[in-house]
């Protein structure tokens, strides 16, 4: 492979880092807590893409790109919206205020529920729908093949990663969003209905999660145990880039995803040692991560 | 007093007495009326060291960790590693190196994870367990992959018991785990009811506080995380010759959860809280395995229910009702 296709391929990593360190860093600002069963979504969004493309898109769409460029994301996302209205949101209202050690306990619980729902509904084996993935080609870069897939998907997270960044910086929403993620309380006594804004954010940072694992299934089949190995990355994400930061998020995701290409070439087996330590580092040199400590 | 009384029962040690003798009681019985269930007793009791490893850090210093999978799998790999290659066979040597191995490990990443408490510790021991678990898979050459090693019998205390029927081995070894399991627990009663137990809760209940007081909170930490070690650890090492076979399955972050959930079942704030946890969650497992191949789904659904509605655990339930009881019985006495 040569360097284009690295960098590329790094981008390509960091847009699906991105999609879960932003929901991991939009429920750290508002509830101060790591929500364990977040990239759960991520799973679950993927599952339910494969889902949808092999027994709804194919066989009454056929092979039509539109249906399965939009049609997945569409479905996976209101299901996973579904998913954590039913579940996640509720848990993480109610724990929200009795301490780290019961949250983290409770999403660890939601975790493993979560393990077992995929097994029970999509069975233990990899599940995988590449149709998508080979129907939109590769492109030329003067002799250098590049999947077309992995670009759209880049210039999507990109778009996204833009459109939210003026909801937070552009917005009342946002202003409300950075207000109750730098001081919870003091937007609470401004008259935020805390609790109903709780509920909007969860469900923004699962949609974000969905997205994720709905735009990485093409690529890649998934399986059990993929959520603890996303939300183990997208941890040194957040820590890199400063916890319940925008600005994080995106760093951190661009520096976890450029490691990882990194000791993927060089030692694959160290690539968490490596992550972890260089998260390490950043803790000792900025506790506050590259972009935190401003709130989101 | 009901709150002086509430202190006192879980954590004396009578009561580590009474759950000693029970456990040593209860193995012949149960090898008579449900022979099946009887090496439960014995994984019991060995989950249960763990669970008491876990609970120093988690019930006496505030902190809860999502990682000591990698313990049991420290322990259990040095038995399969000593065995594979240095071909030992005593038992109680290789309790020793395993018990070294787990110390020298939390060493090395105590001061790095203890610095940031609360969830940076937890998920940073998440991912201490992950990564051992990718080397355990990754490097088969040494660890034999996901095929794991295969674990004969051992010799205890010096006897060869290759020679004996499984069922006596068996029985051997049950005595054997609750005699070191003994030794654990009356050992932590000790660490807990120490000058050093008694620091460590100050840092739980207010780490500033704790500093002001002259406490050096980090490497009081890093002491009861080495504890903490050295017990998992040990855990990880008796299963080895139970299981007959170390695999990667052991150091699994599921097996995080599952002492995480045995500590909170039982009751954290009590000492003999994560044993009791250990014990019921061996048996909840083993019978509900039997049913369903959906136990992480009950099992998130029970961590669940435990943390909204009994979040002190069990031996809170039954110190209670002691305590009513004791009352009423007081109250009663008193009129007649």
């Amino acid at each position: 492979m040569a360097l284009p296709v690295y960098v590329l391929d790094t981008f390509f990593y960091a847009s699906l880092i991105f999609l879960i360190v932003a929901g991991l860093n939009l429920i750290y600002g508002i509830l101060r807590v790591v929500n364990l069963a977040h990239a759960s979504l991520f799973t679950f969004g993927a599952y339910a893409t494969a889902w949808i493309t092999t027994s709804l898109i194919l066989p009454r769409f056929g092979e039509s790109l539109i249906a399965m460029l939009v049609l997945p994301l569409v479905l996976g996302v209101i299901l996973v919206v579904i998913v954590s209205l039913a579940l996640v949101t509720p848990l993480l209202r109610y724990s929200q205020g009795r301490g780290d050690a019961f949250q983290l306990i409770v999403t660890f619980g939601l975790l493993i529920i979560f393990e077992d729902l995929f097994k029970l509904i999509w069975g233990p084996y990899p599940v995988s729908a590449y149709t998508l993935f080979f129907q939109m080609g590769f492109v030329d870069f003067g002799g250098l093949r590049y999947p077309m897939y992995k670009l759209y998907v880049i210039l999507f997270t990109a778009a996204l990663a833009l459109a939210l960044w003026y909801a937070t910086y552009r917005t009342s929403f946002g202003l409300v969003l950075r207000a109750s993620s730098m001081d919870p309380h003091m937007a609470t006594a401004l008259g935020l209905n805390m609790s109903r804004f709780l509920v909007i954010v969860v469900v923004l940072a699962s949609a974000l999660a969905g997205l994720g694992g709905s735009l990485y299934l093409p690529v890649a089949s998934v399986q059990l145990g993929v959520s603890t190995e996303f939300l183990v990355i997208a941890f040194v994400g957040m820590v890199i880039g400063g916890l319940g930061s925008f600005i994080g998020a995106v760093l951190g995701s661009l520096i976890v995803s450029g490691l990882r290409t990194l000791t993927l070439i060089v030692f694959p087996e160290l690539e968490l040692v490596v992550l972890y330590l260089v998260a390490v580092i950043v803790l000792l040199w900025r506790p506050e991560g590259i972009g935190g400590g401003r709130g989101w | 007093m009901v709150e002086a009384f509430r202190r006192e029962a879980g954590n004396s040690l009578a009561a580590l007495a009474a759950i000693i003798i029970v456990l040593g009681a209860a193995y012949p019985i149960l090898r008579f009326i449900a022979p099946g269930y009887a090496i439960y007793l014995t994984y019991g009791v060995i989950w249960s060291i763990a669970a008491l490893g876990f609970n120093i850090l988690y019930g006496y210093t505030g902190l809860l960790s999502f990682g000591h999978a990698a313990f049991i799998g420290i322990g259990a790999y040095t038995v399969g590693l000593t065995i594979k290659y240095l071909g030992l066979k005593e038992l109680e040597v290789m309790l020793l190196v395993a018990m070294a191995a787990s110390a020298i490990l939390a060493l090395i990443v105590g001061p790095v994870v203890l610095r940031y408490g609360g969830i940076f510790f937890a998920i940073f021991m998440l991912a201490v367990g992950q990564i051992l678990w990718g080397f355990y898979l990754k490097f088969y050459h040494v660890t034999g992959g996901t095929d794991g090693i295969k674990i004969g019998r051992v010799e205890l205390l010096g006897f060869e018991l290759g020679g004996v029927g499984y069922l006596t081995y068996l029985t051997a070894y049950h005595y054997y785990v609750l005699a070191v399991a003994a030794v654990a627990y009356i050992t932590m009663w000790y660490i807990v009811n120490s000058p050093l137990g008694y620091s460590l809760k100050a840092i739980r209940d207010n780490e500033v506080r704790a500093i002001a007081l002259g406490i050096n909170t980090l490497q009081l930490k890093l002491v009861a995380f080495t504890i903490s070690a050295v017990y998992t650890g040990l855990a990880g090492a008796l299963l080895a010759p139970l299981t007959r076979l170390v695999s990667p399955e052991l150091a699994y972050w599921f097996v995080s959860g599952k002492i995480v959930f045995m500590t909170i079942l039982g009751g954290a704030s009590y000492l003999v809280g994560p044993i009791v946890g250990a014990i019921i969650y061996t048996y909840l497992e083993s019978i509900a395995m039997g049913y369903t191949i959906y136990w992480y789904l009950l099992l998130g659904i029970l961590i669940i229910a435990v943390m909204i509605l009994s979040p002190k655990g069990l031996m809170y339930l039954v110190d209670s009702v002691a305590a009513r009881s004791r009352l009423r019985w007081g109250a009663w006495s008193r009129s007649s």
